[in-house]
């Protein structure tokens, strides 16, 4: 039997008397898992914790049978992906992915080729050379992807990766952790939208108030939270134009025109985000970005807790 | 979305510890001229300069210039901007990136903490000595003065005690900004207290770097220099050579040390991130 990738036992994590993470326990054995909560669920302390920037107050976690913390060994072995926008301002894109990548031990010519490669792969040729502060949130996300991505590590770790992102980018994103899954990478991404981590896996961790709500297929959970309409916030140039358009869909049951773009309520998401993606790919929608509240996220965990 | 790079893998050679600090350095000397901080650097080393062009332009006599340049040198430089340009540079790092969130690049890197946390000091020890150096030639420079008053031979010992006391406020520093969150304000206190206490009488200013720099000073003073001038930097018991290079590398490689150690230790979140 072949070891884990990621073991761990009895984890919790406080920030002073703020209880993170409670008593986790799960084990993750490969391919692309989803780490699913609403927001303030302790998802990102779990990912800062698996990537070795945290300590656990309570409990055992093993990286690749290791110890995370501080241990550059398995930072050699994993790819990761912050959650926050900050990189280096004051570099190129290009700079920032080759000199990440230099720091993990690419020789200087890997790292400036495979840096435009994968710049260029996540739609960033143009804007390489240029600094980073003048970059959009979405073309900061996929800098940071690219890096991630860029060095083939044996694990990813991608904290929210496709905040930011338009549809269209949304479904290439998944596309590469799917792919990169299939190279033999655990990929493991967080999420508060079930249909973002559907897209790309089935293998689903829920997490609510720092407890593992529930472990397995994203089919039976989301069979759970179709119960609840589901709603995204679509920003538009033209919202006015974009509520028309989608109210003429048939998986969408209200469009309101708000906060410069469009609010959307949809009893059928997976529907809902296959024909966005598929409209947005021709081009012609006009829709700069996609965020989904994790109000129906909400109530589905409060349903499984009770 | 164009295809996956097809690729061989990159060389996956895992850095010794010269070369992850080279290459932390090399960033961090490349990044050094942005943002606030170099500019406030910049500004406290160059103001001794343009206070000296005034001066000088004022048509105040030789002795006024003489009186000038030990003042400056004694109680400013030594006093204010060495310490300055160390703590604006050593509170860079860790605490602001972990709030600004750059630091998980840093520490999720496959190399060791304290060879990014090396990597910084150096880097801030060759660009501050820079700055810190030209500074101090650049404090006579618009000056008059005496040809007996032998400026440029107090000048080569300033900067040569420069070169000593820089490394020694910088690590002391950045031990101070490892360790707190508010390394900035422990260290704007520090100067204010060290500053104060070398004004006093006794042996409680051996306790101080200035009373060593300035042990260095007193003895390169000409001995033609105009007397109220040269009291600026005279030390009632001048510690000896030996005992100021211990005293400067004492803390050097004490601070320093203890700062490597501790960066491996501490678990550094922005105050900012909430707990999810």
């Amino acid at each position: 039997m072949t070891a884990p990738v990621i073991e761990v036992r009895d984890l919790s994590r406080s920030y002073g008397e703020v209880v993170a993470l409670n008593e986790i326990t799960f084990e993750i054995s490969g391919g692309v898992v989803g780490l699913l909560g609403p927001n303030g669920a302790g998802k990102s302390t779990l990912l800062k914790i698996l990537t070795g920037e945290l300590r656990p107050s309570l409990g055992t976690v093993s990286v690749l049978g290791m110890t995370p913390f501080a241990n550059p060994d398995l930072f050699h072995r994993i790819g990761i992906c912050p959650e926050q926008d900050a990189i280096f301002e004051d570099l190129t894109g290009r700079e920032f992915v080759s000199f990440l990548l230099r720091l993990r031990g690419v020789d200087p010519e890997s790292s400036g080729r495979l840096a435009e490669e994968w710049l260029d792969r996540f739609g960033l040729a143009d804007a390489m050379n240029r600094r980073i502060r003048g970059y959009s949130k979405g073309m900061r996300q996929r800098a940071k992807l690219a890096f991630a991505l860029a060095h083939d590590p044996e694990l990813l770790f991608l904290d929210e990766p496709l905040t930011g992102l338009d549809p269209l980018w949304r479904h290439n994103v998944q596309k590469a952790l799917k792919e990169a899954a299939a190279r033999g990478a655990t990929v493991i991404f967080s999420s508060h939208v079930l249909y973002e981590i559907e897209a790309a896996t089935r293998q689903v961790l829920m997490i609510h108030r720092g407890r593992l709500a529930a472990q397995g297929d994203a089919r039976e959970i989301r069979a759970l939270i179709d119960k609840y309409p589901h709603r995204v916030h679509l920003t538009a140039e033209r919202p006015r134009e974009l509520g028309v358009r989608v109210l003429s869909w048939d998986c969408v049951e209200s469009a309101a025109v708000r906060e410069g773009g469009v609010d959307v309520t949809t009893p059928r998401p997976d529907v809902f985000y296959a024909r966005l993606t598929a409209e947005a790919s021709e081009g012609d929608l006009g829709v700069s970005g996609c965020v989904s509240p994790d109000d129906s996220i909400k109530a589905l965990f409060e349903t499984l807790v009770r | 979305m164009n295809e996956a790079p097809r690729h061989p893998g990159p060389a996956h050679r895992r850095h010794d510890a010269f070369e992850a600090v080279f290459q932390v350095a090399q960033l961090t000397v490349r990044r050094s001229f942005k943002g606030w901080r170099p500019f406030i650097a910049l500004a406290v080393v160059a103001l001794p300069a343009a206070l000296g062009a005034l001066v000088a332009a004022g048509r105040a006599d030789a002795q006024a210039h003489e009186q000038f340049f030990y003042g400056m040198l004694s109680r400013y430089h030594f006093g204010i901007a060495v310490p300055v340009v160390a703590l604006v540079f050593a509170t860079a790092f860790p605490w602001p990136e972990a709030e600004e969130g750059t630091l998980t690049y840093w520490f999720t890197s496959p190399i060791p903490r304290w060879t990014v946390s090396l990597g910084r000091y150096l880097a801030a020890l060759l660009v501050g000595t820079i700055i810190l150096t030209v500074g101090v030639f650049g404090i006579g420079l618009p000056l008059e003065t005496r040809p007996e008053a032998d400026l440029g031979q107090v000048t080569r010992v300033a900067a040569a005690a420069t070169l000593m006391a820089y490394p020694a406020y910088l690590a002391l520093f950045q031990l101070v900004s490892s360790v707190f969150r508010k390394g900035l304000a422990f260290g704007v206190m520090f100067i204010f207290v060290e500053n104060f206490v070398a004004l006093l009488a006794g042996p409680i200013v051996q306790l101080t770097l200035i009373h060593y720099v300035r042990s260095q000073l007193s003895r390169a003073v000409p001995p033609d220099s105009l007397r109220a001038a040269a009291r600026l930097v005279n030390v009632a018991e001048p510690a000896s050579n030996f005992a100021a290079i211990t005293a400067f590398a004492g803390v050097t490689i004490v601070a320093l040390g203890l700062s490597l150690i501790v960066v491996e230790w501490i678990e550094y979140r922005g105050r900012t991130s909430q707990p999810g």
